[in-house]
């Protein structure tokens, strides 16, 4: 939303108070009191839409996209308008506007989809629907969990496309990042099994050295270095590195896919009925 | 949504939740159970106007926060901030845009980084992206950490103090001390609770100490669950390149590939400082760590700190007095039953009253006088000091202070003047005095109202030109305005004098700072502050080093009396001296060198830090 927008928008939302447009500053007063508790703080708001005026005018709000104020209102909004009933004269259909937000690493994103449906099929088209407000009256049983899962099955479609291009993206990352983590404990316990090697290696060729040594002195030495080799080698074995570093593998794999999960949440924000 | 790669492997008690995988992808659909409601409305025929759904619509795509390009929740915290220093917020912004909110964060010291952790904290929570977080930091810092998130980005970390506490865990503090103890007995991490708990930010701070790998430092927090890690350190590395290599190894495992790909590809043979390839290892930092210095940032300048102790004769009479209570608490120091109560205990909380001013001196003997628990002989002896300290018609000391007032006056007309003392009774002793000589004040103390610590504030800025206060109370006020601070009597806690100093010694500061010292003759008193003033708070460091220096040396916790460890260590060396006071001399000498030692330990990290991270 571009700043004319979130001006139109605050305007709009606030048409029945006391709206000033001066300076860049849009000065709202004379705000309902359910509002003002809202929000815990009393009109008059100031709302500006660039640092350099907010900087300028005291107390003013700096509006920009998904601001404080703006999340403010929305909040505010969250419980209202569920639910709307409109005459149209084409049978009984239901409208369901869900928003679903998708949130993946430190971004979100968020769609909304209106879905009509009647006689428990998903129709296409809503423009050609004229409709004027509704009697509650003149309607009888309206039950609509059923179109609900309905609803619920044709919103999976909707958002699959915009799923699909974020699964892309994380894909990409997260299949680096566990590259980077897979392969630096393969290559730990390449490095752990060549290290045994050597030691076992070592060990042999140390036996081979005394078996052909007759020397006292060298034998002795030759001795201490077995003991010292083998007890390397048992510290190694008795450790069972691979366990330890599969299971830290395992941790910073978790940590990898946990962090750059994807999580989807859909909410029904209207129900509108057409009769 | 049936696919063939989708496999659901986890359960969720919530039954409009599903979670699948693609491949190693991790998707977490659900419905809000809110849509119920909905549904039940329609049922009832609860219907509202159409117009607000439109409303609502523009609501939501109004307040919409897709990938981070800006701070949204700057203009929140900007009224708090004392100043607005431009790479605070580009860090924070780094953080979480280019690192995905892993990061080693360098900066040197004074830049602020608690003020940039917070702006990373207060955006992801602003965004819904933060419900569960973790700050681990130094124990001497537990409390600075909380006010300042509390103050300045109005979030209420609740301190984690035992086990249990984990249970309810949302946003938390800890001390990385407290929670780090392992049980040897049963092989577990006394607060293995943490690591049950799927964190979406930690933050730790001063994270240098997490060089060593063997550690049970290291290891708690290699075990946390966390989508988000915080390193906050001016000095990642001391000695030895692999401190650096470990400390990455909690942010990015393998970032420097193997250890022995590390030393092969990074160390010279022989050499654990010298990196082999710096401009490699530097491009690697790069990736993960946030290095700032405080000559690149505009708005940063830190002012001196001159130090002058003013030595206070006492006459004969006052000099007798306060050897007696010496005396009484050495010797005479006993309960109802004729037992000595616990010297290390008493001289704690009652020494300091004794050398802070004559009135605390008169407070505590009368209070002494007044309570049954004592041994008779202790309550006689306290009434005869009691006489002599009523006899008293001088005192040297407040004597001093008003000619300090005065000569600061006439140095800098007018000038502000912030006067600390430790005792409530001293400072309605100071205020009482100084009034009657003209002069105006203001007091502050603990138990004020947020309304009343301002309106004192801005009468002390505005007003008077002196301010008596006590600490309780002061913490996190900006003192900036104010360039003279006295000591009228000193905690034996260096943290607790670099909190006084801190007051005035902070960003804004234009002058540089005198810090006056009143130190009695002949008494401990002017040994510790010679010890604590010209050896530790004024030697040139930045606000915030000194805290690292004690961390590093382990000094900054509580010992067993529930004080600083220094302090116990400074209260041990005066009652070994047994009132001696060339040998408690020795002790404090002893003591200072110690300090000295970790203070070049330090200054050698910062150098070699700085060879490798900004040449």
């Amino acid at each position: 939303m571009k700043k004319n927008m979130s001006k139109e928008f605050l305007m709009d939302f606030f048409k029945d108070s006391k709206i000033e447009d001066k300076n860049g500053v849009l000065t709202i007063s004379e705000v309902s009191s359910d509002f003002e508790k809202f929000v815990g703080k009393p009109s008059p708001y100031k709302f500006v839409f660039d640092v350099e005026t907010h900087s300028r005018v005291q107390d003013s709000e700096l509006i920009m996209q998904g601001s404080y104020f703006l999340l403010a209102v929305r909040d505010y909004l969250i419980d209202k308008g569920q639910t709307s009933l409109l005459k149209s004269g084409a049978g009984l259909m239901y409208e369901f506007s869900f928003i679903s937000t998708y949130q993946y690493l430190n971004d979100k994103k968020q769609a909304i989809n209106k879905i009509l449906i009647k006689n428990g099929k998903v129709m296409d088209n809503l423009s050609k629907v004229i409709a004027s407000k509704g009697d509650s009256s003149e309607i009888s049983n309206l039950d609509a969990s059923g179109q609900y899962n309905i609803a619920k099955k044709k919103l999976g479609e909707c958002t699959k496309k915009d799923i699909k291009s974020i699964k892309v993206i994380l894909k990409k990352k997260l299949e680096k990042e566990l590259m980077r983590v897979r392969g630096h404990y393969s290559k730990q316990i390449k490095e752990k099994d060549e290290e045994v090697e050597t030691c076992e290696n070592k060990i042999k060729m140390l036996q081979s050295k005394l078996r052909h040594t007759s020397y006292e002195r060298d034998r002795n030495i030759i001795t201490r270095m077995i003991r010292e080799s083998t007890e390397r080698l048992e510290m190694l074995k008795k450790r069972s590195y691979k366990e330890r570093l599969k299971e830290e593998e395992i941790f910073h794999v978790k940590d990898e896919i946990e962090k750059h999960a994807l999580t989807i949440k859909n909410s029904l924000i209207n129900l509108t009925v057409y009769y | 949504m049936k696919s063939k790669i989708l496999t659901p492997i986890e359960k969720t008690a919530n039954p409009n939740e599903r979670i699948y995988f693609e491949k190693d992808l991790k998707i977490v659909e659900s419905f809000d159970n809110e849509d119920l409601n909905i549904l039940e409305k329609v049922k009832n025929k609860q219907f509202e106007p159409r117009e607000i759904l439109e409303i609502k619509l523009k609501s939501e795509e109004a307040a919409e926060q897709s990938e981070i390009k800006e701070l949204i929740s700057y203009p929140m915290i900007k009224k708090n901030l004392s100043f607005n220093l431009p790479h605070q917020q580009e860090g924070a912004l780094k953080i979480l845009r280019d690192l995905d909110g892993r990061a080693l964060l360098a900066d040197e010291v004074g830049l602020g980084k608690t003020i940039t952790a917070g702006m990373v904290l207060k955006e992801c929570i602003v965004r819904g992206l933060v419900r569960k977080a973790l700050i681990l930091t130094p124990p001497s810092l537990v409390n600075q950490w909380k006010e300042e998130l509390s103050t300045k980005f109005n979030l209420d970390f609740k301190e984690i103090n035992t086990e249990g506490d984990w249970e309810s865990a949302g946003l938390v503090i800890a001390s990385i001390d407290r929670v780090k103890n392992f049980n040897t007995q049963t092989n577990e991490f006394k607060h293995d609770k943490a690591h049950q708990i799927y964190w979406d930010i930690i933050v730790i701070d001063e994270a240098h100490k997490l060089k060593d790998k063997n550690t049970f430092r290291w290891k708690f927090v290699d075990k946390l669950q966390k989508k988000r890690l915080l390193l906050l350190t001016a000095t990642p590395f001391q000695n030895n390149l692999t401190e650096l290599y470990n400390l990455l190894s909690l942010l990015r495992r393998g970032h420097l590939g193997t250890i022995s790909e590390f030393r092969s590809n990074f160390l010279v043979d022989g050499n654990e400082r010298q990196p082999l390839n710096p401009r490699e290892l530097k491009r690697k930092l790069s990736e993960v760590m946030i290095r700032r210095r405080r000559d690149e940032a505009k708005g940063v300048k830190y002012m001196k700190r001159i130090p002058r102790i003013q030595s206070v004769e006492l006459s004969f009479e006052e000099k007798r007095a306060y050897e007696q209570v010496v005396d009484l608490l050495f010797l005479h120091y006993l309960d109802f039953n004729g037992i000595p109560i616990n010297t290390v205990l008493a001289m704690h909380s009652i020494l300091p009253k004794v050398t802070s001013s004559s009135r605390s001196s008169i407070e505590f003997l009368e209070s002494l006088i007044a309570n049954p628990k004592y041994h008779t002989s202790t309550i006689e002896t306290a009434q005869d000091i009691l006489h002599d300290f009523r006899l008293l018609t001088q005192d040297s000391k407040l004597q001093k202070l008003i000619e300090l007032i005065n000569e600061i006056s006439k140095r800098d007309r007018g000038t502000k003047i912030l006067i600390y003392t430790k005792h409530p009774a001293t400072l309605r002793y100071i205020a009482e005095i100084l009034r009657k000589q003209n002069f105006k004040l203001t007091e502050f103390m603990g138990g004020l109202t947020a309304d009343e610590k301002s309106k004192r504030i801005n009468n002390f800025k505005n007003e008077t030109q002196i301010m008596i206060s006590t600490e309780t109370g002061s913490e996190g006020l900006n003192l900036q305005f104010c360039s003279n601070i006295i000591n009228y009597d000193l905690p034996w806690n260096p943290m607790a004098v670099e909190q006084r100093i801190g007051r005035l010694d902070r960003i804004g500061q234009k002058k540089d700072i005198f810090v006056y010292n009143l130190a009695t003759k002949g008494t401990m008193e002017e040994h510790v502050v010679d010890l604590i003033i010209n050896k530790m708070c004024c030697i040139g460091l930045i606000m915030g080093e000194l805290p690292i220096i004690l961390f590093n040396m382990g000094l900054d916790s509580s010992g067993n009396t529930g004080s600083s460890k220094f302090e116990e260590k400074l209260m041990h060396a005066f009652l070994d001296s047994k009132n001696n006071l060339s040998r408690f001399a020795t002790e404090i000498d002893k003591v200072g060198m110690e300090i000295s030692g970790g203070i070049k330990e330090y200054e050698q990290t910062k150098k070699y830090t700085s060879e490798l991270l900004d040449k």
